[in-house]
């Protein structure tokens, strides 16, 4: 099945300058919003800042203090990538799967498109904390319901053996945004590559893991980027359901830098734990984007 | 025509114009006032802006409030901006840490308008005071005590009258334990826990401060390891709801359905936040007293204020502030309009009006004079530091799931807290 | 027939799993109709008296802003977001699409890379900027960044849609004499349409809900968005009627919701309404 097609390459970049031009918005919000922001807080890593004492340099002794002398940084990294390697990859399986199935011409299907986008729309609301407590402690909706499976009782959220887990789950459940993302993808392919599928007799599951497929990993790529991106900085189903417990079970990286930074007002030490998850999330996008010129197809042909 | 009738137009709009600026030549000054609270609160004190106002009409002040969500966070974000408001609602636990960086507030001593005769002297200079500052003034007495379930007392045959100690407790909670297994005399978030184990080690070892002025621990291990170990005991003997169940609810305790449906016998908590526990009139409360050794030198019993509300250093309108805040925490109809939203007043005044008002929940009065009455000896204010305090709090799960003895606990913990203390004593 | 039984097991897979979905905003709106007590131990989402009540007093709230104000509020600050928001980040994923200029891929890489250093430790950097620059207590904050691009995520995502376009579109425009502005409008613009509301919807959504943001920049009552509204009355430590949050909430989801229901044709059956079909 021919489904690459080349640009040409003679044409292709034929105004050079112009690409800064449309490009500059982007470069003048970099260079006067962000660009301070970042050095300063990249400078601080290197100082014992607090939140209002001059700052002092201090070389390189938060790194050294986070590496060798602070558990809380080494509880909080297994935690964080438990919980990316586990929330990542289940988060885009279900949400292609989930966009494959809304993709059908069904009857009400945009009602049912709605209610499976809810929870991204309820996600950050105040009540729903309590929700989550009411339906996960031992007493609970959840057990409750379990319990006719036969299923034992569990303290899915008080439980330190369980709580990432359960947390995990809560956010699997706001998949959303990459399902509308995979949804938009799904249309953009173009339908003549179907129908050639069609006279060449393939199967459904030979169209999808060689047409929809391939040309949805520019949105796969995305999606996995930027869940990656976020799921490290993760910070909200920390703070407002378990408060990083109990016993630091849920002590997600985004968690505990906010705590540094504004319960215990160390942001030179805040800074230097941003840095380094900085520094960690920066490895894995440049792993996955140079990995990505074997697996995600674009009609420009990778041409960047 | 037409152009007249602009013309005319243009004029009228300038007469406005004018006459607005001489309506309101006066010179007004705008004070911002940020506090956090909940519906009541902020109904109360805006009433009570309002009628402040309406008889100084040069003043204009602005409420910022919201939830307590952030409020932290967005406090030390104006401080540090130097945009802070010129009155701020603070937790008394901040000061510490906010005063030892900076001076950030006004020394209330210092300032010859504010009346602060109704206050009770010590209590300003054990509770609002850092180093010889006042930060700021107490908006409420609070106490820690017991939120008792009437019904629940009465359907195991407890007296309210029980004065709790260490050893009835434990019998008392197993026997409710064993008549029926959901049900808990007492239910204590990991703050309360915090709370307890230092009124043990206070009572038995007769030490009198947690922490000591030189940075040091006041506890010794052995204690601690005791404490711990009564704490196990405490859930062992179902006395204490388990911290599975109860780890969820932190600081948030009377949102637990057990608390709800009477499952629980005892919440403890500050005096001030009883009023949650009524669950909007569907339990019936009484007060009782935290356990008491006889004996003891310091019962360890915390009194503290409920909030503090100080001035900023920043705020460009000082003498107003503090005008306003005179007026706030002794003028009658003030007190009437704030009641007890931010906890039973800490002046006599205050006390006196709401009395006469009969505006005081008699739960919370009484509360607050049982603690009154006992209360320990008052805390160095480094006890309050966000850091030490997550530090116990890691402990006391540790011993509550088990993972730590009581005694590798106390170990390990005096080994933190010395280093942590350290640590601030080097920042300082 | 074998068709028939195969819509009727797909209903009824999406139907069981939706409940899933649906549960917690069902459970929000029988919430709004109890009392606190209520809330906490009944697991039935039929309350046991339906009153309005906590609707309009908590529309009303302490009488001093209403609902409607943080209503007006949170569209002045997002409307506007919006707008700047895809205008800029389309421009600039179209630049970085279409085009070789030097530097490119840094410039690139730098853009992504704002997205991964912590927001906790730029919040109060980024406050004095704001600060210097006269903007508190205002929407600037909001509208400047926006008409900058400072959204990399939605640069990102447009930039990997147009890569999916073909090329010899633009090529072919070239040929009929259009310059790359007009390629731009005219040919790539409703080819991203899906692209395009699909950021719209996330953008809409984030910043409707968005809370620490406005906490942070926002310090007067009468300028809350919603989502400080709903926050207003949680106190720790006090009694907060939680029926009257509950329904709040429940309003203040009505707008994204429409939204989402009435945008969702836009990216599902925009360009290749030929596309997939049964």
């Amino acid at each position: 099945m021919a489904i690459q097609t080349p640009g040409s390459k003679l044409r292709k970049f034929s105004h050079n300058y112009i690409g800064l031009l449309y490009i500059a918005p982007w470069l003048i919000g970099f260079l006067t919003l962000q660009l301070y922001p970042f050095l300063s807080s990249f400078y601080y890593s290197f100082t014992n800042l607090n939140l209002f004492k001059a700052p002092h340099f201090i070389g390189l002794q938060n790194y050294i203090q986070m590496f060798t002398a602070n558990e809380d940084f080494w509880q909080s990294f297994k935690v964080t990538f438990i919980y990316v390697l586990a929330a990542v990859p289940a988060k885009i399986i279900f949400s292609l799967i989930v966009a494959m199935i809304m993709n059908q011409k069904l009857r009400g299907i945009n009602f049912f498109r709605t209610i499976y986008y809810l929870p991204s729309i309820l996600g950050g609301s105040v009540a729903l904390a309590i929700l989550w407590k009411l339906l996960f402690m031992q007493q609970g909706v959840v057990n409750h319901y379990l319990g006719y499976l036969g299923i034992p009782a569990y303290n899915w959220l008080g439980d330190p053996g369980m709580a990432l887990s359960t947390i995990s789950l809560l956010q699997l459940w706001q998949f959303g945004s990459a399902m509308v993302l995979f949804l938009a993808g799904l249309k953009q392919i173009p339908a003549e590559l179907y129908e050639a599928g069609k006279v060449d007799g393939a199967s459904r599951l030979k169209m999808f893991f060689y047409i929809t497929l391939p040309q949805l990993t520019p949105i796969i790529l995305f999606n996995l980027v930027m869940q990656m991106v976020n799921a490290f900085q993760e910070f909200t189903a920390a703070f407002v359901i378990t408060n990083g417990g109990p016993m630091k079970a849920t002590y997600l990286y985004g968690y505990m830098i906010w705590q540094y930074g504004f319960s215990f007002m160390k942001m030179g030490y805040t800074s230097a734990l941003s840095w380094v998850l900085f520094i960690i999330v920066m490895i894995f996008t440049v792993v996955i984007f140079k990995s990505s010129s074997l697996w995600v197809h674009y009609e420009d042909a990778g041409d960047f | 025509m037409k152009r007249s009738w602009k013309i005319g137009f243009v004029l009228c709009l300038v007469l406005v114009m004018a006459l607005n600026c001489l309506v309101f030549a006066e010179p007004q000054t705008s004070l911002r006032f940020m506090w956090w609270g909940g519906e009541t609160r902020h109904k109360a004190t805006m009433d009570a802006i309002a009628l402040y106002m309406k008889k100084n009409p040069h003043i204009k002040i602005i409420g910022e409030y919201g939830g307590f969500d952030g409020y932290q966070q967005k406090l030390l974000t104006q401080l540090v901006g130097g945009t802070g408001a010129d009155i701020v609602q603070i937790d008394q636990p901040w000061v510490d840490q906010l005063m030892s960086q900076d001076d950030l507030f006004v020394n209330l001593y210092t300032l010859k308008g504010l009346q602060l005769s109704g206050f009770d002297r010590n209590f300003l200079k054990n509770q609002c005071q850092w180093q010889n500052q006042l930060v700021g003034l107490p908006t409420g007495l609070n106490g820690l005590i017991y939120a008792t379930n009437i019904n629940f007392m009465a359907r195991h045959k407890i007296s309210l009258n029980t004065q709790w100690n260490w050893d009835n407790l434990v019998e008392s909670g197993a026997k409710v334990h064993q008549q029926n297994s959901n049900e808990y005399l007492l239910d204590m978030d990991l703050t309360q826990v915090e709370q307890m184990i230092m009124m043990y080690v206070k009572q038995h070892s007769g030490i009198k401060q947690w922490i000591n002025s030189n940075y040091t621990p006041g506890f010794d291990k052995k204690s601690l390891a005791q404490a711990f170990g009564y704490y196990q005991k405490l859930l062992q003997s179902g006395t204490l709801l388990p911290l599975k169940d109860s780890v969820l609810f932190n600081l948030k305790t009377e949102q637990n359905p057990k608390w709800a449906t009477g499952q629980i016998g005892m919440n403890s908590n500050y005096d001030s936040t009883l009023p949650q526990f009524y669950l909007g009139g569907k339990l019936k409360l009484d007060v009782m007293l935290p356990p008491l050794m006889k004996g003891a030198k310091s019962t360890g019993i915390t009194m503290r204020p409920s909030q503090i509300l100080a001035i900023n250093k920043k705020s460009a309108h000082v003498k107003e502030a503090a005008k306003f805040l005179s007026w706030f925490f002794n003028n009658p109809e003030a007190l009437v309009c704030l009641k007890t939203e931010r906890g039973i007043p800490a002046t006599t005044a205050g006390l006196k009006v709401l009395e006469k008002q009969n505006l005081l929940d008699h739960n919370m009065a009484k509360g607050i004079n049982l603690a009154l009455k006992n209360a320990g000896v008052p805390e160095n204010p480094l006890t309050g530091n966000e850091e030490l305090n997550i530090t116990f709090e890691e402990y006391i799960q540790k011993v509550g799931f088990n993972v730590l003895t009581p005694e590798a606990a106390a170990d390990q913990m005096f080994k933190d807290y010395q280093g942590k203390l350290a640590e601030l004593k080097a920042q300082k | 027939m074998k068709n028939i039984t195969k819509k009727t097991i797909a209903y009824i897979l999406i139907s069981l799993l939706g409940i899933l979905m649906v549960y917690p905003l069902l459970w929000l709106i029988s919430g709004s109709f109890k009392t606190n007590d209520e809330i906490f131990t009944a697991f039935s989402l039929i309350p046991s008296h339906f009153s309005f009540r906590p609707y309009i007093d908590g529309w009303i709230g302490i009488g001093q802003q209403t609902y409607s104000q943080f209503f007006s509020n949170t569209l002045q600050m997002v409307a506007p977001s919006l707008f700047f928001d895809l205008l800029s980040s389309f421009l600039v994923a179209y630049g970085f699409s279409r085009f070789r200029f030097p530097l490119k891929k840094i410039l690139f890489a730098l853009m992504i890379s704002t997205l991964m250093l912590p927001k906790t430790v730029i919040i109060i950097p980024r406050y004095m900027l704001f600060k210097n620059l006269g903007w508190l207590d205002s929407y600037l904050p909001f509208y400047i960044p926006a008409l900058l691009a400072t959204q990399s995520f939605f640069i990102f995502m447009l930039l990997q849609f147009l890569r999916g376009l073909p090329r010899e579109l633009d090529e072919s425009a070239v040929i009929d004499g259009c310059n790359s502005f007009q390629i731009l409008f005219r040919i790539l613009l409703p080819l991203s349409k899906p692209a395009l509301f699909s950021a719209a919807i996330f953008d809409f959504i984030w910043q409707w809900n968005d809370f620490f943001n406005p906490l942070i920049y926002i310090s007067s009552v009468s300028k809350y968005p919603l989502a400080l509204g709903l926050r207003i009355d949680l106190d720790v430590g006090a009694s907060v009627n939680w029926g009257q949050v509950m329904a709040m909430s429940v309003v203040t989801m009505i707008p994204p919701i429409l939204i989402f229901f009435f945008a969702q044709k836009y990216f599902v059956e925009g360009i290749a309404t030929t596309g997939l079909k049964g």
